[in-house]
């Protein structure tokens, strides 16, 4: 039977377990394919420069554990689980020198583990800050674990010195909390050595080692290796984080001095677990209703997906995304055509533009990245290549971009660039067999032969060239037409930008283009446009040997009726046709707001 | 029970000591079966002339073996051996310095051995010819990834090439990660250096007489900040191109870039008065004039120039090569005249550089344009300047060949090339004789001799310099953060 006592261990690690449990599951299964995408802008490489590279700013010790525990990630439930093996060890020695201080009460050691679960919620925070805590915590545990006044000045010293080549900023932190142990809960003279020797340390170590060591900008001496940009809600979090130890410290000092005049500890009683648990579910809301990024988490469920070639289940997931992503967008036309659904189905689902059908190129993190896609798809292998080339360039090496290059190279037959690219993902250990495959086809080039994307891209590749500018809405799609008129996907795509702009001039003259790729009818976006196109012009633009379907000549004839009945109010025209025609071409024509729009509201 | 592990203990030592003396381990000349033609190795360091003071070429058989041999040797058969179990031959440098001075103005001998299931083999040997002239002691250059559009981490650095030591000069992480580049020296000094620096902290920084200084050398009377520079062998004036420039990206599998002039003219940058001149005869009406590139006496400035085209015909614009006479006394300029005309052989010019006697220039030849990096056919021509007889420098691969540097003594071109594989620009050297020819070219030596392969950074603008350059990046980043100094504009004839 369990009894409340002042130090119940067996009630304790309960707590520390389920809570643990907690933030297993939430990132096993809340954050997922958050976890995933980490893995995916990284490449943790087994190989001697790679690694030594890491110890050319200081902080390299816990860059290294934080690229070399990511790579895991590729298993999200690995990922899930290093995570709360990290945050659990924070927890530990928390509550290790929570309790040599003299304040016992689980809650404070627990807290900081919903601080860090609401910081790894954000893609921008490294696990390397959780690294550099840890390394922080571990040394203070150290310290205040020497008794003798004089070593453990020498300790603290050399802690400084070792910590900040190994974790950089967190040198600083270390320094701080051993200090701030050393002025409250010591008593002696080296306290005051200490003091003053914390300005002399804090300013000559970095200096001395960016003068002789490392080559950096003076001021990153002294962060490296914080990012240079942190979002707002991150830095808050980490801000919290770090002062939530020496706040402690001194909270604890000024009750046990000014207060109670003894060691603080929170029995296991009812008047304290009330509020204990009462406390503990607010911070879970507070981590579940403001950290978790629901909706980040869907579209990369859906890039996930997009990388499996599950196209289905990006519609399905498209579909309850709430609001409208342009990333969203782009890879639900994606999947709308490699469904063969895009003319038939696209407007079923948000669409603003052209926006949703490729990404405006930008010197970012994110359009590199995921903007190559639609060009790889279309067989522009050459700029599905660029697209690569300059997501590795803002990431640095990751096995997405790479094995984009690797294969718009075998794709060109630049064989001996795809080898090169090859010899990266060899050195990883989850890349590595799908590095020894495709080096097969670097081998025996017949092999590509036998591999029906490469295969179906290369038939696509352009014999005649034309130059692409970047920032410009046209991606050449015409071009791609012209070197090859059956380039379905073109075509579509082309078709899709004219709907999507109204440009429905545009649109009919490419209608031409059915029959040669081999359409058997009119798909039915195609059909409302051809009905709206005639209606306004006159003219019979339906190409020999096709028709416009019965359905859709009623249904337009519905959507008018509608219409007539509500034309003295847009607002409630829209209403009243968004239930049965949302999802129809005429409906974005009148309704949908776009730029570059062609026509206006009115037709 | 000792005395059992004690006997095991021989027993395996004995064992070991027998296989060492047996089949492949062994450190004496072997007894090996001669094979028909050259072993392959990686860099291809087979039939080349190499300067005496060159660090060890260090190189990769590619032969799968168990275990190499390499004997390094004179005719004489005076050398040492290397071995190795990976096929990755380290030559230890103080031997390789003695053997160059004894091989001086004769052959170097490597005999290639292997061992596979037992039996050695070995190959014809490669002879290689250690010639007196020696190469500057370092070379300069910018290491980039060969980016479309972004970049990241790029940065000027210095190899002194008698070793395998690289130091940087210029790092872009120290000064915010602007871009760096054009570095460019007068005479081969490293006292008179230049760069560029582009973005957030846009200007030129100057080396000089031991004083640094940034300017900013766009005016509101030229087309935009000095580009392409040619520093003055007298170290004072520097002429540099200045260009507008789009670029584009090419459809076809096999092209990547086109970078094109939309406009561009010459001026002269006086680095004593921090003034810059323009001459309508520089700026020709109706023409982009680019890539200027002084004679080694300073009294002629080549550079590359084309009628205007609109640059959607970019396919059309070919460049001539001209000369233009100057006095420095005066600081004028005299007439041009017409090197080369491109329409006269079919295809552009593009980095003129004349030989330091001023005999030859080397230039780059392509099929339009005059951003030759990006374009395959690009290849590297040498004009007699006494005959006007061009030929090709016969240092060509069937990809990219472009920007060149004369050696001090104009024995030595080094030259940036993408025969490897296509897009990652490797630097080679090659020997120019007396008799005007060149040899066969050789890859950068680097300790591990799979460093460039393995290496997703491109060789910039190879400048060959007689000395290190004594300067710390650390003290250099705070002079690019700084403001870039005006400098005043002046109108010559």
């Amino acid at each position: 039977m369990i009894r409340f006592g002042a130090d119940n261990r067996i009630l304790k690690y309960i707590v520390i377990c389920i809570s643990c449990i907690f933030f297993f599951l939430y990132f096993g299964i809340l954050n997922k394919y958050h976890l995933s995408y980490i893995e995916q802008n990284q490449l943790f490489r087994y190989h001697t420069d790679y690694l030594t590279g890491f110890f050319h700013y200081p902080g390299g010790l816990i860059v290294l554990l934080d690229s070399f525990l990511t790579q895991f990630f590729y298993f999200p439930w690995i990922g899930a689980f290093l995570l709360t093996l990290v945050s659990l060890f924070i927890v530990l020695v928390t509550n290790f020198i929570l309790r040599k201080i003299g304040l016992n009460g689980i809650l404070f050691s627990v807290l900081p583990l919903f601080i860090l679960a609401a910081l790894h919620s954000h893609h921008s925070y490294k696990l390397s800050l959780s690294m550099g805590l840890l390394c922080t915590l571990s040394l203070l545990a150290l310290f205040i674990k020497v008794d003798d006044d004089k070593s453990r000045f020498w300790l603290g010293i050399m802690l400084f010195i070792l910590s900040y080549f190994l974790t950089g900023f967190f040198a600083f932190i270390t320094l701080a909390l051993c200090l701030l142990y050393e002025l409250l809960y010591r008593k002696g003279r080296f306290r005051y050595y200490l003091l003053a020797a914390i300005p002399i340390l804090a300013i000559s170590i970095p200096y001395m080692a960016w003068r002789f060591v490392y080559f950096f900008e003076l001021r990153q001496a002294w962060l490296l290796p914080l990012p240079l940009t942190i979002p707002q809600p991150v830095i808050l979090l980490l801000v919290m984080l770090i002062l939530y130890y020496p706040l402690l410290m001194m909270l604890n000092d000024i009750i046990v001095k000014f207060i109670v005049n003894k060691e603080i500890s929170f029995f296991w009683n009812w008047q304290t677990l009330i509020p204990g648990i009462f406390l503990y579910l607010i911070s879970a809301y507070m981590v579940v209703g403001f950290a978790y990024d629901r909706n980040n988490e869907l579209f990369l469920n859906i890039d996930n997906h997009y990388q499996s070639s599950s196209w289905k289940k990006i519609l399905v997931l498209s579909n309850q995304y709430p609001g409208q992503n342009q990333l969203v967008m782009y890879y639900t036309n994606l999947a709308l055509y490699k469904n063969g659904e895009m003319a038939d189905r696209m407007f079923a689902f948000r669409q603003s533009g052209h926006s949703g059908l490729w990404l405006e190129w930008k010197r970012n993190v994110t359009a590199p990245f995921f903007g190559g896609e639609v060009f790889y798809q279309l067989g522009f292998t050459n700029e599905a290549f660029r697209w690569a080339f300059e997501a590795m360039e803002v990431k640095g090496l990751n096995p997405r971009s790479l094995k984009r290059l690797v294969n718009t190279s075998l794709i060109n037959r630049h064989y001996e660039i795809a080898g090169k690219y090859l010899n990266f993902l060899d050195q990883t250990l989850f890349y590595r067999a799908w590095a020894k495959v495709q080096r097969q086809l670097i081998s025996d080039t017949i092999l590509i032969q036998e591999q029906e994307e490469l295969v179906e891209k290369r038939n696509l590749l352009l014999t005649k060239d034309f130059i692409t500018d970047i920032n410009t809405s046209n991606i050449g799609l015409d071009r791609l037409l012209i070197a090859h008129p059956d380039n379905r996907m073109a075509f579509e795509y082309l078709m899709a930008s004219f709907l999507l702009t109204k440009n429905l001039e545009a649109f009919a003259d490419n209608i031409y283009r059915l029959k040669y790729l081999g359409y058997k009818k009119i798909p039915k976006h195609y059909e409302e446009a051809l009905i709206l196109y005639m209606g306004l012009t006159k003219k019979d633009v339906v190409p020999a040997g096709y028709r416009i379907s019965n359905a859709t000549r009623d249904n337009f004839h519905e959507y008018a009726r509608t219409f007539a009945a509500n034309r003295y109010s847009m607002d409630k025209a829209a209403r009243a046709l968004s239930g049965e025609f949302g999802n129809t071409f005429w409906y974005y024509m009148q309704f949908a707001e776009v730029s570059g729009d062609k026509t206006g509201k009115k037709l | 029970m000792a005395m059992l592990r004690s006997h095991y203990g021989n027993m395996i030592f004995l064992a070991c000591m027998l296989s060492l003396m047996a089949g492949c381990s062994r450190n004496t000349p072997p007894d090996s079966a001669l094979l028909a033609g050259k072993a392959m190795i990686y860099p291809d360091y087979t039939g080349i002339a190499i300067p005496v003071n060159i660090a060890p070429l260090n190189f990769k058989v590619l032969e799968p073996a168990d275990d190499y041999m390499v004997h390094m040797h004179t005719p004489k058969g005076e050398g040492f051996w290397v071995r190795s179990g990976n096929g990755k031959i380290s030559i230890p440098a103080g031997k390789w310095k003695s053997l160059l001075q004894k091989c001086r103005e004769s052959q170097l001998y490597v005999d290639i051995y292997f061992c596979k299931d037992g039996q050695w083999l070995q190959h014809e040997s490669i002879v290689n010819q250690v010639v007196s002239d020696s190469i500057d002691s370092h070379l300069v250059y910018r290491l980039i990834e060969p980016g479309f559009e972004t970049w990241n981490k790029m940065g000027i650095y210095q190899r002194d090439l008698e070793s395998f030591h690289e130091s940087p000069v210029v790092l872009n992480e120290m000064s915010d990660g602007n871009c760096v580049n054009c570095h460019s020296f007068a005479a081969h000094s490293q006292e008179n250096m230049m760069f560029h620096s582009r973005g957030q902290h846009a200007g030129t920084v100057i080396m000089r007489n031991g004083e640094i200084k940034k300017v900013n050398t766009r005016t509101d009377s030229t087309l935009s900040a000095g580009v392409y520079p040619s520093w003055h062998p007298d170290g004072r004036y520097i002429a540099f191109s200045v260009n507008s420039i789009v670029q584009s990206f090419h459809a076809l599998p096999g092209k990547r870039i086109e970078v094109i002039d939309t406009l561009s003219d010459l001026i002269l940058y006086d680095a004593e008065k921090d003034c810059v001149m323009e001459t309508s005869g520089l700026s020709l009406a109706g023409r982009y004039e680019t890539f200027p590139s002084w004679s080694p006496d300073g009294r002629f400035l080549y550079f590359c120039s084309a009628p205007f085209r609109n640059y959607r015909d970019y396919t059309q614009i070919r460049y001539d090569l001209l000369r233009v006479s100057f006095d420095a006394a005066t600081e004028s300029f005299g007439k041009i005249d017409t090197v080369i005309a491109a329409e006269r052989l079919g295809y552009s010019i593009s980095f003129p550089r004349v030989s330091p006697d001023g005999k030859y220039l080397l230039f780059c030849r392509t099929a339009y344009g005059s951003f030759t990096i990006w374009h395959d056919d690009a290849d590297l021509e040498v004009l007699d300047l006494e005959s006007g007889q061009i030929r090709s420098a016969g240092i060509n691969s069937q990809k990219t060949e472009s920007y060149h540097t004369w050696s001090s003594s104009g024995r030595w071109v080094v030259f940036s090339s993408r025969r490897e594989d296509g897009l990652y620009t490797r630097l080679y050297f090659s020997y120019f004789d007396k008799t005007g020819n060149f040899h066969k070219p050789f890859m950068l030596p680097q300790r591990d001799p799979g460093y460039n392969a393995a290496l997703l950074k491109s060789y910039n603008i190879p400048e060959l310099i007689t000395a290190r350059i004594e300067l710390d990046p650390r003290k250099l980043a705070p002079v690019i953060r700084s403001e870039a100094s005006k400098i005043t504009f002046k109108k010559i004839d």
